[in-house]
């Protein structure tokens, strides 16, 4: 069972939830930090003896003394990523998708892979949580890549949670892709209703059942409950803002220090999800 | 000598583009008896990522000894120099207007990127 909390807009409460979720569960549950650019679920989590590994991406490598510099590499790469001169060849890592196109297209057999670190994934584990985060290394600007060496952390006979990246582009989509739910967390504002239908329209298009969780709800903001009753979307449950939930997270407590009723509540959410889904 | 500028326009009198990677086209002119190919550049206007390396890749190809451009980013720069061609920082203006501000020795050549690398 996989359940991946997303949002659209950043900054609503995934990690809060992802947390909040994990710590309901009756089993012991895989969470899965998958917001690679800026993860932060471990602060919330407070484990010890993390174990850390790289994770690298295939970049060309070029041998020149087969190269003819023909130029077929530069031609095949989608990715601009190429470019030949009389007697170089310039690799662009940084443009580089990894597909193996050169190497393929290459008439010398110049053309072989090295290894090119991209980001780390750090491990650790509690009786009830097992944890892995991954961390994009500062300059890399593509962050699926990671994002897939994390989610190959996903454990057939768990329960895992994937706290996604925000937005509603690749990152996200390589995050989400395989679950079996998705927990959208907004926030009641506009900002956030605008971005949740973005993610949304996403969403439907990759047939992923999915519900809402609206965070910090006020009566002063109704349109995110509108929208769903319009769209027949299902709203989880509503996080009322609160000062102490606040106070909470900037000390680095989860949601159920604060809300320690919602518990249940959260528990009831996942056992609802699993039912649907078998 | 080869001098390559980038323009949106398609004769010696066009202006210089502001974006070397995604002009229309370059004229690739001889300094002295001013007369100029055109080369598309189309291709690249419409690329997601890479399109400097690519339009570099161009002007080297066309057998360019020089470039005058506006604006030039970290990766074209790489491209250009390790071809050995020079750039240099061209005024607003037409291609003309360029070369011979170049041969009159007004242009200062480019000692490293003036842009930032720049992402889709």
């Amino acid at each position: 069972m996989i359940i991946a909390v997303a949002s659209g807009k950043g900054g609503t409460g995934k990690t809060t939830l992802s947390v909040a979720l994990a710590l309901s569960a009756d089993e012991k549950v895989n969470l899965l930090d998958c917001d690679v650019e800026e993860p932060n679920t471990d602060i919330f989590l407070n484990l010890k003896n993390k174990n850390e590994e790289t994770v690298n991406i295939a970049i060309p490598y070029v041998t020149l003394d087969k190269c003819n510099f023909c130029g077929k590499c530069r031609e095949v790469c989608q990715f601009n990523a190429i470019s030949v001169l009389k007697n170089k060849v310039l690799i662009f890592d940084e443009l580089c998708h990894s597909c193996g196109g050169c190497m393929l297209a290459c008439p010398q057999n110049a053309i072989s892979e090295k290894n090119s670190p991209i980001g780390t994934i750090s491990s650790s584990e509690s009786s009830n949580i097992s944890f892995f985060q991954g961390r994009l290394d500062i300059g890399q600007a593509m962050s699926p890549p990671l994002i897939r060496a994390v989610k190959a952390k996903e454990k057939d006979d768990m329960l895992n949670i994937i706290d996604c990246p925000p937005g509603s582009s690749c990152p996200v989509i390589t995050a989400v892709n395989g679950a079996d739910y998705i927990v959208l967390v907004t926030e009641a504002s506009p900002f956030g209703l605008n971005d949740l239908k973005i993610t949304i329209n996403a969403i439907r298009e990759i047939n992923i059942p999915f519900g809402v969780i609206i965070n910090r709800a006020s009566d002063s903001y109704k349109n995110v409950q509108q929208y769903c009753e319009n769209e027949n979307i299902d709203i989880l449950l509503e996080i009322p803002e609160s000062v102490a939930v606040a106070k909470s997270y900037s000390e680095g407590g989860s949601l159920l220090d604060a809300m320690p009723q919602l518990k249940p509540e959260l528990r009831k959410i996942l056992d609802s999800i699993m039912e649907k889904s078998l | 000598m080869k001098i390559v500028i980038p323009t949106n326009g398609d004769s010696l009198e066009s202006d210089i583009s502001k974006s070397f990677g995604r002009a229309q086209s370059f004229i690739i002119a001889d300094a002295f008896t001013f007369k100029y190919e055109l080369v598309e550049n189309t291709q690249n206007m419409d690329s997601a990522q890479g399109a400097g390396i690519q339009s570099a890749q161009t002007a080297v190809q066309a057998g360019g000894d020089i470039l005058i451009t506006l604006n030039c980013g970290p990766k074209a720069y790489r491209v250009l120099t390790e071809a050995g061609v020079r750039i240099y920082l061209g005024i607003d203006g037409s291609a003309k207007e360029n070369i011979e501000a170049y041969n009159n020795g007004s242009l200062e050549e480019m000692k490293d990127a003036n842009q930032e690398s720049h992402w889709v």
